[in-house]
């Protein structure tokens, strides 16, 4: 696929993801550890790519300097600046942009994260060196984002991208970490962790083409006991829950 | 709503990576001769989305 027509793709499911995404729970959670894994202060200048309806950029701007966050879907970009003047803040700046083309000069933040966009991408190295490359000298560099057992990689690629078809292809736990192995960054730590949803309020949430909906309905019901999606697919109070595995990797620029 | 100058220091043409001049509702790339507009203090910068100037 071209890197426009995959673009388009990106935007037309994000434009109509943009508020019911920013109501998923699980997405609220866990930004916390993010934080904790950069270190921001209050000299920190933070760019969060991809960011979506601002919940990473927002929670960054809390104890940071200043925050800036791109996206590529306009929507994204209302719900963004929504959240953010509900939150009462004002030390952020939103721009319209492209994780493979960042309009930034070198060594622009001292740090640089991205959720969640890593399993949309075409060419997620290029997407990390461009966010070392606008990162300073002695920065954090930052990536969260689904990351399966090798073994499940192909299943869930499969499942995810019925149920939205701007998915590309979410990284194994080796591939994220060779990523990083071979990205120049330093100091690179690790973290992980769940995010538990239930699959009829994910699939409210979610425009697969038609007929789709009902392909993934079964997809995860079946794979209850067998887990062969590595999402742990489980039956709770009579709902389909499954827990969707996220790596957290971060690393320093060299000084 | 104008750009704040420290953003302003720090954004560049996504085509060449130079610097980007404030003007009316774009920023413009004098190296690649193209303007990115801003819409409601947001800035566009896609290259897809430049018009030449």
């Amino acid at each position: 696929m071209t890197n426009s027509a995959h673009q388009d793709l990106i935007i037309d499911q994000f434009s109509r993801q943009a508020i019911p995404f920013a109501k998923i729970p699980g997405h609220h959670d866990s930004v916390q550890l993010l934080i904790e894994m950069v270190g921001a202060g209050p000299d920190d200048t933070v760019l969060d790519v991809a960011c979506g309806p601002g919940i990473v950029a927002s929670e960054f701007a809390r104890r940071s300097k200043a925050v800036t966050g791109i996206d590529l879907t306009p929507a994204m970009i209302e719900q963004a600046k929504r959240h953010q003047q509900e939150q009462g803040l004002t030390n952020l700046a939103w721009e319209l942009g492209d994780i493979g083309r960042l309009p930034f000069a070198d060594d622009s933040f001292s740090i640089v994260v991205t959720r969640y966009s890593f399993h949309h991408l075409l060419h997620p190295a290029q997407a990390l060196a461009e966010m070392i490359r606008v990162c300073r000298p002695g920065g954090r560099v930052l990536v969260a984002d689904v990351a399966l057992p090798p073994e499940k990689a192909a299943a869930y690629d499969r499942l995810e991208i019925l149920r939205d078809p701007s998915h590309t292809h979410a990284l194994t736990v080796p591939e994220f970490e060779a990523l990083f192995a071979g990205s120049g960054l330093v100091d690179c730590r690790q973290a992980a962790y769940g995010v538990e949803l239930k699959l009829e309020a994910t699939l409210k949430a979610s425009f697969p083409k038609e007929g789709d909906e009902e392909k993934v309905r079964e997809l995860v019901s079946f794979d209850i006991g067998t887990d062969a999606l590595g999402i742990a697919a489980r039956r709770e109070e009579g709902e389909v829950v499954y827990t969707v595995p996220i790596a957290v990797l971060a690393g320093d620029k060299a000084r | 709503m104008a750009l704040s100058q420290a953003l302003l220091e720090v954004l560049a043409c996504p085509g060449c990576r130079g610097k980007l001049l404030d003007r009316e509702d774009h920023l413009v790339c004098p190296a690649c001769a193209v303007r990115y507009r801003v819409e409601d203090g947001i800035p566009v910068l896609l290259v897809e989305q430049a018009e030449p100037v």
